[in-house]
């Protein structure tokens, strides 16, 4: 069991470039919530600095989350006779569009407020 | 037999351990992703399975918009949080105008995998993403807009 698990589903390598597209993806976001962090705590203080703080630890969950994802898809597939078989859900995606999203609408209001400023 | 716990682990099973077991899990499917169970509905209540070559496609095709909307966030907002030599009218509008691309992006990361992994399922022709003209369209106008405010005295 253990030497089919560890082989790769497909010659492609499918399942870990889609593993490896979350991991860019999280640290680009990663990268986002640091700037953000930096950028509010000179605009807003404290406050901001743990609203970035938050959207870097829903960066570490959804680093966790997606090595899952991808253990799981692997082993689904590894282990079913047929490529058409059901994967995981989408839940984490459309968790993580709203969250690119409400980062896209604090940096939209940040940009705002700075060219007040000046 | 449970392997000894690590430096921070009180017990054999501590929250660390734990935490890594559950991550690394492959075997024991979640509740989540049970065929039946899994969101959306909208999606994954019709048609039939397709490829998982298609469906992992699509998924990556989803995170490349979001690394997409965070470079245009980043982006809008560098221009007004550096202080350019660009005239502020200019600047201001190509900011303004990145940022909000950057959001729309996520839009189309969500709804075009929602249509696509549709028409997977359905085997129909895949829908063209309706967001990329506008995005694309966007940035160049931003350019322009950047390039006349270098430009202006």
């Amino acid at each position: 069991m253990t030497g089919q698990l560890d082989r790769p589903f497909d010659a492609g390598l499918q399942t870990e470039r889609t593993a490896l597209a979350w991991q860019r993806t999280i640290l680009a976001s990663s990268v986002g919530f640091l700037l953000a962090s930096r950028l509010l705590m000179k605009l807003v203080g404290i406050p901001g600095v743990l609203v970035a703080a938050a959207g870097l630890l829903a960066a570490v969950a959804l680093f966790l989350v997606g090595h899952r994802r991808y253990r799981q898809v692997h082993t689904i597939l590894v282990t079913s006779t047929s490529d058409r078989v059901p994967l995981a859900t989408a839940a984490p995606l459309a968790v993580w569009a709203l969250v690119v999203c409400a980062l896209g609408l604090v940096g939209l209001v940040s940009a705002i407020v700075l060219a007040v400023q000046r | 037999m449970p392997k000894p716990s690590l430096c921070w682990g009180g017990t054999n099973r501590g929250t660390w351990a734990r935490l890594l077991e559950w991550c690394r899990d492959g075997e024991r499917m979640s509740g989540s992703n049970q065929p039946g169970r899994r969101y959306p509905k909208r999606v994954y209540g019709v048609g039939t399975e397709p490829d998982a070559r298609f469906t992992l496609a699509n998924e990556r095709t989803f995170l490349a918009w979001i690394r997409t909307s965070l470079a245009l966030i980043a982006a809008g907002v560098a221009l007004e949080a550096f202080n350019l030599p660009i005239a502020p009218e200019f600047r201001l509008s190509a900011s303004l105008l990145l940022i909000a691309l950057g959001v729309l992006a996520p839009i189309q990361a969500w709804f075009g995998w929602m249509t696509i992994e549709r028409a997977l399922r359905n085997a129909q022709p895949l829908p063209t993403p309706h967001l990329a003209g506008p995005i694309g369209i966007g940035v160049g106008i931003a350019g322009v807009l950047l390039a006349i405010g270098i430009l202006l005295p």
